[in-house]
């Protein structure tokens, strides 16, 4: 923390604000409003963020019922960044917990409904295009298990969650023209221990490339979130050695 | 905090956003979102609000690289212009290439900085004010020396875009004087676009309702508003609300810091304007409304 830069100016904003200074209060409300609710109708705009936004506003006073003691939420704020990047990673949190909160209760249908849901995507698809789609995820999921963090995030930064080449590389501290090429190499080694893959599981160059090419041409089920999101554990990946060649 | 088994704090996530992280907090932080679907899309979410933050302006050298580039431009497309023009030997031409080549030799404004991906479309917008007419409008052709003597008395386009400057103010006048006497001046200058703004002032005026978007309920009357260009219009409500077109016909609603009924606006382009509360309060922008700052 020591060597840190510390937002002291937005820092005594927020100390003030805590403790009940109006005029500290008028600056906020007049800086910062506007950026709360643009970050919000930015995150969703049919409103549903603006809700959360204006929540923020109590909290940020430490409006508590009878009888408790006033907290507001500045008190968690301690400079590490800026205000405005405070309040939007705040608002961002509360919104992406609600959103999954909300897909949990939605993803609760009895079983005859989600299987009435399933059912369509599985039974359009012919035993050989599964099959592709089956060992294509196969290998591509043990490829990118095998990558190292790094290369994790920067694919999932970018694909999913579309973050331009210049926001993912300041995320990783790197310049945008070396992200770029990163990714490329990313790319590269992927279809690398992909094919290697798909040889040593006995398919000949031709049909690698007839799969490689259908995939490409439509994902089917693959879930490139999925694909990126939580590594499984040790004992059930599949293969662990980081086998990709770095040199292309 | 055990950052490879517990999600990202507020904290820690807009400190890492602002570069404020180094050394092992960083590389603990990294591969935990590498790992973790909900900070990933944390992540997410928080670059998808990084365009409501006003963005410094971008280094001095990138202005001054462009500062040469916009007038090679205009050369250039001066030169094309010329060199593509109908019939070169014939002494008429349509004047629709007037227009073009009033646009290729007007003095090279100052070249903006894109504050936010926000302003881009209105950037693109006002380039296309520019653009020349169709050429399938009938129009009546000019000799080469009528051209000549129209582009060289063509005002530039600073001037051009003050005599479009038109305002509106449909409540009383506002406690600024300086402000409650620019609509009157202005609607002096051109009676045209005072209709044009009472025009677009009506057309706004159907966006109020309950099932609104761009207005908080409540709020049924817009009251003044200012068009500095044929495309550009401000307009402002009760209820801190501010609307702005920079195409003429689609509207979105700019935040205003305070909650207070707004009683004229004035305007001189879709980034700058100075609205004035029912109180006497004035209120300047300098960024098509991303921020106020009190006068």
């Amino acid at each position: 923390m020591s060597t840190e830069t510390v937002h002291l100016e937005d820092l005594a904003l927020a100390r003030a604000c805590a403790d009940g200074d109006e005029a500290a209060w008028e600056k906020f409300v007049l800086t910062y409003r506007p950026i709360l609710y643009r970050s919000a109708d930015a995150l969703d705009p049919s409103g549903r963020a603006r809700e959360i936004a204006d929540s923020l506003y109590a909290e940020l006073f430490g409006v508590r019922g009878s009888g408790e003691e006033r907290r507001s939420l500045f008190h968690y704020f301690h400079g590490r960044s800026s205000l405005a990047t405070w309040l939007r990673a705040v608002l961002s949190q509360r919104y992406v917990d609600r959103l999954r909160a909300d897909r949990r209760i939605d993803a609760l249908p009895d079983d005859e409904g989600a299987a009435a849901l399933a059912a369509p995507t599985t039974a359009s698809l012919t035993p050989d295009r599964q099959r592709q789609i089956d060992v294509m995820q196969r290998a591509l999921t043990s490829a990118v298990v095998a990558l190292d963090s790094r290369e994790r995030l920067r694919l999932a930064c970018y694909y999913a969650q579309d973050l331009t080449l210049a926001q993912t590389g300041r995320l990783l501290g790197e310049h945008e023209a070396t992200c770029s090429r990163q990714l490329a190499r990313t790319r590269k080694a992927l279809r690398a221990d992909v094919d290697r893959q798909l040889r040593a599981d006995g398919l000949d160059d031709r049909t690698i490339a007839e799969y490689t090419a259908s995939l490409t041409e439509d994902a089917g089920t693959l879930d490139l979130k999925k694909l990126l999101g939580p590594r499984p554990s040790s004992s059930s990946s599949p293969r662990k050695e980081p086998s990709l060649d770095r040199s292309r | 905090m055990n950052m490879s088994d517990s999600c990202l704090d507020a904290e820690t996530l807009a400190a890492w956003v602002d570069g404020g992280l180094s050394g092992a907090e960083l590389r603990m932080v990294q591969a935990h979102v590498a790992d973790c679907a909900r900070c990933q899309s944390l992540v997410g979410a928080m670059a998808r609000t990084e365009a409501a933050v006003p963005q410094p302006e971008a280094p001095h050298t990138t202005r001054r690289w462009l500062a040469w580039v916009v007038p090679l431009a205009a050369a250039a497309t001066a030169v094309v212009i010329w060199t593509t023009m109908p019939a070169r030997n014939s002494l008429t031409t349509p004047p629709v290439t007037t227009e073009s080549a009033r646009t290729a030799v007007a003095p090279p404004t100052q070249p903006e900085v894109v504050a936010s991906p926000e302003l881009i479309p209105e950037k693109s917008e006002r380039a296309a004010e520019n653009k020349p007419e169709s050429p399938a409008r009938p129009q009546p052709t000019e000799s080469r020396d009528q051209l000549a003597e129209r582009v060289a008395v063509a005002p530039p386009q600073e001037a051009k875009t003050q005599e479009a400057n038109t305002d509106v103010a449909a409540a009383p006048p506002a406690a600024s004087p300086e402000t409650a006497a620019a609509p009157s001046a202005a609607r002096a200058q051109t009676g045209i676009g005072g209709g044009r703004v009472a025009g677009l002032l009506a057309s706004a005026q159907n966006l109020c309702g309950p099932n609104s978007t761009l207005t908080p309920p409540g709020v049924t009357t817009l009251n003044a508003g200012s068009s500095p260009s044929p495309n550009v219009c401000w307009i402002v409500g009760r209820l801190g609300v501010v609307l702005l077109t920079t195409d003429g016909r689609t509207w979105r609603g700019i935040t205003f810091p305070v909650m207070t009924d707004l009683s004229s606006v004035t305007a001189t382009d879709a980034r700058n304007a100075t609205v004035v509360t029912a109180d006497g309060h004035a209120f300047t922008t300098v960024d098509g409304g991303m921020t106020w700052t009190a006068k």
